[in-house]
């Protein structure tokens, strides 16, 4: 059967040539892809499965159909054959997306099918993943793959439904007043007791003049319980609502966001019901000091309640296994995800919006694991943009924060994460033909709270919350022959202390606190090798050593090399 | 004061109030619980406390402690590792909290030690009561045995092709003991194991004929819902997604009925299965006569796969039981 699908995709590949020769209402780009990876762990780990190898071979085939000039049609085919499926047995055809768009009465644009969509940091928005703060080129262009490879565009979330877009002009007062407005099917009915469940939502800006607006916001994730015909069923909704606004005034800018946010939840088989309000401001400016240099100020209030969910679901899901080598060190304990596998594995993605808090690691971000969005946070957040004359940039924010309330103690965590990021670009400096560049990063991420000495009944004292984290990012792009770029890159996490995980429920509500205590490292380096046939065509080779040093017991380290090896066309 | 900044002064007044707003602790406390007390209650000094539950004894517990929470108090055989938990919500438990000898799933034995150990859903913190329950006898269950491979045992059958483990093949049907697999016995000292290979037959692979002591066996048909087959059903690690149960009775025309849909096996470990009467269709019928009811004259069940692929089941079993009235664990549906 497998084979049938493939005879079909590959005629309809070859029909779309033939139409887009004959008809340029039908035009396709796409992408072609060979990737193989070579896993190995060190020789001193005796214990467990040494060596893994992957890679597949694709060709994504984007159509872009018109079939009048108010309506496109847009679908991408997948072929796909991992290495080792001989003669098309590991081969897959798949339809990765499909969307119809366009203009009604040259007044409404509409979407339908697989849409991305944003709003607001608190409202619906898609939070970049964890330490990839100005990351080397030689991460950053895998990681990219694997956002394509899961749909995660800049902060948008990728869904099903649809949308409309529509303006008002006025002549005086304002300029106009935009609508949007959405719905889109979250998860379709489960086991007879769990309905479908929707995201539907929208937003009205008031565009008083071209940098000054102010918006309405409402967003729900809701059940219909009507599609389970049973007496039993759930029903949820997580409602939304906010208000956010821009005022201009000379070089500055004043902005913010304030709202609210409710949990409501029946469940009638066995009479559980949650009621849950949450609410959330900030305040900021901005101020253009130069034209390349931006200082923006704010303070933000997110209470111990507020819940988003298409705000604050995660790019990656903690909860999932790693592909790679998952069995390591002398305890032959199952690994979690680490540095290695926010930037290689795209099987860790999350691709849909999730009703409760999802699991973090707090090595990597435990101050605001779900954006701006995370919950009980409160303090001050100062950002600089200095954007050179194209020799460098660079950017600093630090984040200064505390509980809105003591988690399981009186007393509140006070929170500080700074990030800086910078980059030289040396060929520009000195007038060199061919590309030199440095790139840098830097996190600072640290929960403290100190605690009396108390003794529990089991006779463990309370800790202190002490745990920090840095996170290092250096990486460089030498073109040492024409279209021939030598990339080498590090990554480098360091984390120490205490931290007090909160267990929740179904409902964010705190059940318990696990105590997790760390002490160790992880280092990523990579060296390679990319030859650049055109702008649209490359071949990459790559060898990336990974080590992760447990102190606290020595039988959780490991070290995996991984020879990489990927060709890439746009066409 | 201009007018027209009142709404902008109101604004910021309630961001301002919002943020003022003292919240209280989220969660429970990270310095865990204090439990002042926790004991069973009995007035004499000795640390073992006979219950005669056949006579009508039960056992009953007290305690205090910090603050309002949710509890469990669970009570374990140290011979059966069966269990019996007791929930509730506060900052005590006083007399009215009681064991009557049942367990949530596997039985309690006669002539056990049981502990009592108090928890909270919440905190790490727990104690063990000083005092421990002998238990001199269980109440018995109302309903009629078929089969407890203890004393009533059943015929096995089996299909010719085996399952291989470590290059032996097992027998169709076993009986096991918990120092065979290491496996706790739901009542008494033995279960059976089935098991068999399925080669594409789409047969069964094998089953026991169940043993009808008081026969026939009579249900009543005013209301054959509310009369169940209970058994307990084992899931072996690698077995059970693979393995089904069906079951069946005869009547004394040679009528059959039973569960088509089979019994399936969620998740590793021991099951309770009760299966209402009504969940049985007629099966077999060269009578043209309906299923007699009042004349049930044979009972079985069978280990098949779940599809018909080729591969190996195994499944235990122990104690089939009909009961009137109240099935024995959560009904099958």
């Amino acid at each position: 059967m497998r084979k049938y699908y493939l005879f079909i995709g590959l005629v309809l590949l070859g029909l779309s040539v033939q139409a887009q020769k004959a008809n340029p209402k039908i035009q396709f780009n796409g992408v072609a892809r060979g990737d193989m990876s070579h896993n190995w762990l060190s020789s001193d780990d005796t214990v467990n499965a040494d060596q893994s190898l992957g890679g597949a071979a694709l060709v994504d085939l984007h159509l872009d159909i018109r079939p009048n000039d108010a309506v496109r049609i847009g679908t991408t085919l997948r072929v796909k054959n991992a290495i080792g499926g001989f003669w098309g047995q590991g081969a897959s055809l798949e339809l990765r997306e499909i969307s119809i768009k366009g203009v009604a009465a040259k007044r409404i644009k509409y979407r339908f099918g697989d849409i991305d969509s944003r709003m607001t940091p608190y409202t619906l928005w898609n939070n970049s993943g964890e330490c990839a703060n100005n990351e080397a080129d030689v991460f950053r262009f895998i990681r990219e793959i694997r956002h394509q490879e899961n749909f995660n565009y800049r902060n948008y979330w990728r869904n099903q439904g649809a949308d409309l877009a529509w303006r008002l002009g006025f002549d005086k007062g304002m300029e106009s007043i935009d609508f949007t407005t959405f719905a889109m099917r979250n998860r379709s009915l489960d086991d007879g007791k769990t309905p479908d469940r929707m995201q539907a939502g929208g937003n009205m800006q008031f565009n008083i003049t071209n940098h000054s607006n102010i918006g309405l916001n409402y967003i729900n994730l809701f059940d219909l319980p009507k599609t389970v015909s049973k007496t039993y069923y759930e029903k949820y909704s997580n409602g939304v609502g906010t208000s956010n606004f821009n005022f201009l005034l000379g070089h500055t800018t004043a902005f913010g966001e304030f709202g609210f946010s409710t949990i409501n939840y029946v469940d009638t088989s066995d009479t559980k019901t949650v009621n849950t309000k949450g609410n959330f401001f900030e305040l900021g400016l901005l101020h253009l000091i130069r034209q390349s240099f931006l200082v923006q100020a704010s303070f933000r209030r997110v209470n111990p309640n507020f819940f988003s969910a298409g705000a604050q679901s995660k790019r990656i899901n903690y909860t999932s296994d790693v592909n790679v080598l998952p069995v390591v060190g002398t305890n032959s304990y199952n690994r979690t995800i680490s540095l290695l596998d926010l930037i290689t594995d795209d099987a860790i993605y999350n691709q849909a919006i999730s009703y409760g808090l999802m699991d973090y690691e707090m090595i990597f971000n435990n101050v605001t694991p779900y954006g701006k969005a995370t919950p009980n946070r409160q303090g001050f957040d100062v950002h600089l943009i200095y954007v050179g004359d194209s020799t460098f940039t660079t950017e600093i924010e630090v984040q200064a924060l505390q509980d809105v309330a003591g988690q399981g103690s009186e007393k509140k965590k006070n929170y500080l994460l700074a990030q800086w990021s910078g980059d030289v670009y040396f060929d520009k400096i000195f007038g060199w033909s061919k590309s030199v560049s440095l790139t840098a990063g830097y996190q600072f991420a640290s929960a403290s709270r100190d605690e009396d000495r108390v003794y529990k009944m089991s006779k463990d004292l309370v800790k202190p919350v002490d745990l920090h984290s840095h996170t290092i990012d250096l990486g460089t792009s030498v073109e040492v022959l024409n279209r021939v770029d030598v990339l080498l890159g590090t990554k480098i996490l360091l984390y120490k202390g205490t931290d007090y995980k909160a267990i929740l429920n179904g409902f964010n509500e705190t059940v318990k606190y696990k105590c997790e205590t760390y002490d160790g490292s992880q280092m990523l380096t990579a060296a390679g090798l990319r030859y650049r046939f055109n702008d649209n065509i490359s071949l990459t080779m790559q060898y990336d050593r990974f080590t992760l040093k447990d102190k606290i017991d020595d039988g959780n380290s490991y070290k995996i090399n991984q020879a990489f090896l990927l060709f890439n066309i746009l066409f | 004061m201009n007018m027209r900044r009142l709404p902008f002064i109101g604004f910021i007044a309630s961001l301002l109030c919002m943020w003022s707003c003292s919240e209280e602790m989220v969660g429970p406390s990270i310095d865990g619980i204090t439990i002042d007390t926790f004991n069973i209650v009995n007035s004499a000094t000795a640390k073992m406390i006979d219950a005669d539950f056949a006579q009508g004894d039960s056992i009953h517990f007290i305690g205090s402690w910090e603050f309002d929470t949710k509890w469990t108090i669970t009570v374990k055989g140290q011979t059966s590792g069966a269990v019996r938990t007791l929930t509730g919500f506060g900052r005590s438990v006083d007399e009215s909290i009681a064991w009557d000898g049942s367990a949530d799933l596997i039985f309690f034995r006669e002539g056990e030690t049981c502990e009592a150990t108090l928890s909270f859903e919440s905190y790490d913190d727990y104690k063990v009561a000083d005092k421990f329950v002998h238990v001199v006898s269980l109440k018995p269950i109302d309903g009629i045995v078929l089969g407890d491979y203890d004393e009533i045992d059943a015929e096995g059958w089996g299909s010719t092709s085996r399952v291989v483990e470590d290059g032996v093949e097992l027998p169709a049907t076993q009986k096991r003991t918990f120092a065979d697999e290491g496996i706790l016995v739901p009542q008494g000292d033995n279960y059976l194991q089935i098991s068999g290979y399925e080669d594409g037959g789409k047969y069964y692979l094998s089953g026991n004929i169940l043993t009808i002591s008081e026969a026939p066996l009579k249900i009543d048909t005013k209301n054959i819902g509310s009369n169940y087959i209970n058994f307990f059903l084992y899931g072996y690690p690698n077995y059970y997604e693979n393995s089904t149960i069906y079951v069946m009775f005869s009547d004394k025309n040679g009528n059959k009925i039973g569960f088509n849909d089979r019994v399936k096996i969620t998740e590793p470990g021991w099951h309770g299965i009760s299966l209402s009467f009504s969940k049985l269709k007629e099966t077999e019928n060269e009578t043209g006569i309906p299923f007699d009811y009042s004349n049930i004259t044979e009972a079985g069940y069978s280990l098949f796969s779940v599809d018909g692929t080729e591969c190996a089941a195994k499944a235990a079993v122990d104690y089939f039981i009909v009961t009137t009235g109240k099935p024995l664990f959560n009904v099958y549906n």
